[in-house]
C-alpha cells in the first residue's frame, strides 16, 4: 500500500488531486557546513574510504582524510587561496582528489570538481573546454595530475589564466604551520558543480554547505544509512553521484565506502559486482546503463553472492523495466533480492538527491496508455501488451517539495505530464557568474527542471524533457552542441542539422541520432560526410552517435520562425524504426 | 631471433586490428588501415577505448593506463604503444 501522509490534498478540491508532494519530514543535518562534519566524524575515528586503485587497497579513515585535507589546506594556503577562492580538482579517483576537495573546503575556498579526458587522442578540444570553464570560474589554482599538467603547460591560454598547477609531486617540505582556518557558515559556498554543455556560456551549480548538508542528511535518512552500511561504488567522483552520494554523504553520516575508478569498471564491470560480494555490499548506485553493462559483459565473471545488497540506486538517466529485469534474472542465483532496484531522482541544481523511493517499496511501476500519454499527455492505466511502463522515482525527499505544471506554472492534476518543479532548501545558490542562466531556471524559490512527468498518488514518475536534453550512459549530452559542430562540417546545410535522443531498451540508454541537410548526390561524398560528422562530434564532446542521417535542403519539420522541430525529428525517426 | 621477434609483433599486431574491428562491430578487420585515426576515422568512443585497452591488458598481461594511453591516435600508434609496453614489462620474451 502506498502511505498517502506525505500527501498535500487541497480542502476546496476533495475529489481532485493536485499534482503536489510535500515531504513531511523537516531537514535536519547535524551540522552547519562540510568542514564541521569532516571534524566530528575525525574526532570519533569514524570508517570512511577504502580506494582499490593499484594493487594493494587504499585506507583512509575519517582522520586520515582530515589529515590530508590539513596538508593541502597549507599547500593551497602556500599558493594565496583564501576564502571564496576556487580551485580546480582535476583528478582522476585518488586520496588527491579527497585531500583536495576536503582541504580547499577547510580554507573556506571552492572546489570546482572536473573530469579528466578519458579517451584516445583530442585533447586540444578537451582543454579548451576546460579554459572556458577556468574562465567562468575565475580560478587561479589547478590541482592535477602530472600527465594534464605537463598538457596545460603547453596551452597558452591555459597557462596565463592560471597561477598554480598543483599535482601529486607538489608537497610542501617539512612541517608546515596548518594556515589559521577562518570560520565558515551555513550559507557559505561548499562547490561549484559545472552542468553545462561546452558552446555557449559555462554553468556552474554553486552549492552552499547548507544545501549539501541538507541533501546528505536527506539521503542518510531515506536510505536509513548506518555505520554498518558498506556502498561499493565506481562512480567518477567529480561528478553529482559519486561526489554526494558516495564521498560527502558518507563524511556527514559515516559508512564504509569501497571504491573502484569508472575506468576500471567500464573495462570490466564485474569488478563492481566481485566488489560488493566481497565486502558485503550492502548500497551500490549507478546509472541504468551500467546495470545493462554488467550483464553483457559479465563473461569472466567470478562466483559471487549478493545477498547483502539492500538497494541499487537507479539514477541520472530514464530506468528501462527491461534493464531491470535483466539484471534481477541475470543475478537471481547469486542471492540478489528480487526488490533490489531503486529509481531515484535527481540533479546537480538540486545539490543531488529530489526524489527516493521507500525502502519496503522501491520499485514501482504504472502501466499507462502510450497514445493518450504522448498525444495528450495523460497517464491513463491501461492493461494492453504495448502499454508504457511508467517507472516511480518515489516521494519527495525530506524538506523537499515537488509539482508538476502546466503552462501557466500552476500544478496541473494527478497523472497528467507537465514540467517538474522542485523547492527544497537543498536547491542551488544559482549558476555563477552566470544570471541569465539561473533567472531562467529558479523562479519564486521554484527550481524548473526541465524533466516532464507525472505525479500519482504522490509519487514522481519522469517521462521525459522538457529541455530535450539528450542523456547517454548518464551523461548530459546538450543537442545544441551536437547541431553547432555537426553544422560545422563541410558539406552540411549550415542550420539544418537536428540531434535528439532515441530510447534504446538493448543498450538500456538512449541513443544519439543526427538528422542533417545536404545538397550533396554524391554516395561517396555523402557516406564522407557521415564519417566526419561522426568524428567530429567525437573529438569535440566525446560522443558517439548512433545514427546518422542525411536528408535534402529543407527536409527537417521547423517551426514558423525557422527553428528546427527536434521533437517532431525523434518522433519521424521512431516511426520510421518501427515500420 | 629476429625474425621470432618481428613475427611475435605481427601477432600482436593483427589481434590488436581484429579487436578494433570486434569492438566497432566492423565486417572486415582488412578495411582497417594503420594510419586510420580510431576516433576520427573509426568512431571509436570512450567505452570502445577502455574495452580495447583493457582486453589488450589482459591478453597480453599487461598494465596499461587509460592516462598513458591518451595520445594514442591512429591504429599505428596504438600498436607503437603496446610494443613499448609489452617491451618495458616483458624484457626477456
Amino acid at each position: 500500500m502506498i502511505s498517502s501522509d506525505v500527501h498535500q490534498i487541497s480542502p476546496t478540491e476533495p475529489s481532485q488531486l493536485k499534482a503536489l508532494a510535500t515531504s513531511a519530514e523537516p531537514a535536519r543535518p547535524a551540522y552547519d557546513s562540510l568542514v564541521a562534519a569532516l571534524e566530528a566524524s575525525a574526532r570519533d575515528d569514524e570508517p570512511y574510504l577504502t580506494l582499490y586503485l593499484g594493487k594493494e587497497p587504499t585506507r583512509i579513515t575519517a582522520r586520515a582524510a582530515l589529515e590530508g585535507a590539513r596538508r593541502q589546506a597549507s599547500l593551497l594556503h602556500r599558493c594565496g587561496v583564501k576564502k571564496g577562492d576556487r580551485v580546480v580538482v582535476l583528478t582522476p579517483t585518488s586520496p588527491l582528489f579527497v585531500e583536495t576537495f576536503f582541504g580547499a573546503n577547510l580554507l573556506g575556498a571552492v572546489p570546482v570538481p572536473l573530469a579528466s579526458p578519458m579517451t584516445f587522442g583530442g585533447l586540444g578540444r578537451y582543454l579548451q573546454n576546460l579554459a572556458s570553464i577556468i574562465e567562468n570560474s575565475e580560478a587561479r589554482v589547478i590541482v592535477t595530475s602530472q600527465r594534464m599538467k605537463e598538457a596545460i603547460a603547453q596551452e597558452e591560454g591555459l597557462r596565463e589564466r592560471l597561477q598554480h598547477v598543483l599535482c601529486e609531486s607538489d608537497v610542501l617540505d617539512g612541517n608546515v604551520a596548518s594556515p589559521a582556518l577562518t570560520s565558515i557558515s551555513a550559507s557559505d559556498s561548499a562547490f561549484i558543480q559545472y552542468t553545462s554543455g561546452t558552446t555557449g556560456k559555462p554553468k556552474g551549480a554553486v552549492i552552499s554547505h547548507r544545501a549539501l548538508l541538507s541533501n546528505t542528511s536527506a539521503i542518510a535518512r531515506a536510505l536509513r544509512l548506518t555505520r554498518d552500511d558498506h556502498v561499493v561504488s565506481w562512480l567518477p567522483l567529480f561528478h553529482d553521484m559519486g561526489l554526494i552520494g558516495v564521498l560527502l554523504t558518507t563524511i556527514c553520516h559515516p559508512a564504509h565506502v569501497h571504491i573502484i575508478r569508472p575506468e576500471a569498471f567500464l573495462m570490466k564491470p564485474s569488478r563492481w559486482i566481485e566488489l560488493i560480494s566481497q565486502h558485503k555490499g550492502t548500497l551500490a548506485a549507478a546509472p541504468n546503463f551500467a546495470y545493462d553493462l554488467c550483464v553483457s559483459r559479465a563473461k569472466s565473471e567470478q562466483e559471487v553472492r549478493l545477498d547483502s545488497w539492500r538497494a541499487a540506486l537507479n539514477g541520472a538517466e530514464a530506468v528501462y523495466p527491461t534493464t531491470v529485469s535483466r539484471f534481477i534474472e541475470h543475478y537471481a542465483d547469486k542471492g540478489i533480492s528480487p526488490e533490489v532496484m531503486m529509481p531515484v531522482y535527481g540533479m546537480a541544481e538540486s545539490t543531488l538527491a529530489i526524489t527516493f523511493p521507500k525502502l519496503d517499496n522501491k520499485y514501482q511501476t504504472l502501466s499507462v496508455d502510450r497514445a493518450l500519454l504522448d498525444q495528450r499527455g495523460k497517464a491513463a492505466a491501461s492493461t494492453s501488451a504495448d502499454a508504457y511502463i511508467a517507472v516511480s522515482v518515489g516521494y519527495p525527499v525530506a524538506a523537499t517539495s515537488v509539482r508538476v505544471t502546466g503552462s501557466n506554472s500552476q500544478a496541473v492534476d494527478e497523472r497528467i505530464v507537465g514540467e517538474i518543479m522542485v523547492k527544497s532548501p537543498s536547491l542551488m545558490d544559482g549558476y555563477f557568474h552566470n544570471e541569465k542562466a539561473t533567472s531562467e531556471t529558479i523562479s519564486d524559490g521554484w527550481l524548473h527542471t526541465g524533466d516532464l512527468g507525472f505525479m500519482d498518488n504522490g509519487r514522481l514518475f519522469v517521462v521525459g524533457r522538457a529541455k530535450e536534453v539528450i542523456i547517454k550512459g548518464g551523461r548530459n549530452i546538450y543537442p545544441y552542441d551536437v547541431e553547432q559542430i555537426a553544422s560545422e562540417v563541410s558539406g552540411v546545410h549550415h542550420g539544418g542539422v537536428a540531434a535528439f535522443a532515441r530510447p534504446n531498451p538493448t543498450t538500456g540508454t538512449d541513443d544519439l541520432v543526427v538528422m542533417a541537410e545536404t545538397r550533396e548526390k554524391d554516395p561517396e561524398l555523402r557516406e564522407r560526410i557521415v564519417k566526419e560528422i561522426r568524428g567530429e562530434l567525437l573529438a569535440a564532446l566525446s560522443v558517439k552517435v548512433d545514427d546518422v542521417q542525411l536528408g535534402a535542403v529543407g527536409s527537417l519539420p521547423r517551426t514558423t520562425s525557422g527553428k528546427i522541430r527536434r521533437r517532431e525529428c525523434a518522433l519521424q525517426s521512431a516511426q520510421k524504426q518501427n515500420s | 631471433m629476429n625474425s621470432h621477434v618481428n613475427n611475435d609483433q605481427s601477432k600482436r599486431r593483427q589481434r590488436i586490428i581484429a579487436l578494433v574491428a570486434e569492438i566497432l562491430e566492423l565486417d572486415d578487420p582488412k578495411s582497417i588501415k594503420p594510419t586510420d585515426r580510431l576516433r576520427e576515422d573509426l568512431g571509436m568512443d570512450s567505452l570502445g577505448s577502455l574495452e580495447l585497452l583493457s582486453t589488450i591488458s589482459e591478453e597480453l598481461k599487461l598494465d596499461l593506463e587509460m592516462e598513458d594511453a591518451m595520445g594514442i591516435s591512429t591504429i599505428e600508434d596504438a600498436c607503437a604503444f603496446v610494443e613499448h609496453h609489452y617491451a618495458e614489462q616483458h624484457p626477456n620474451e
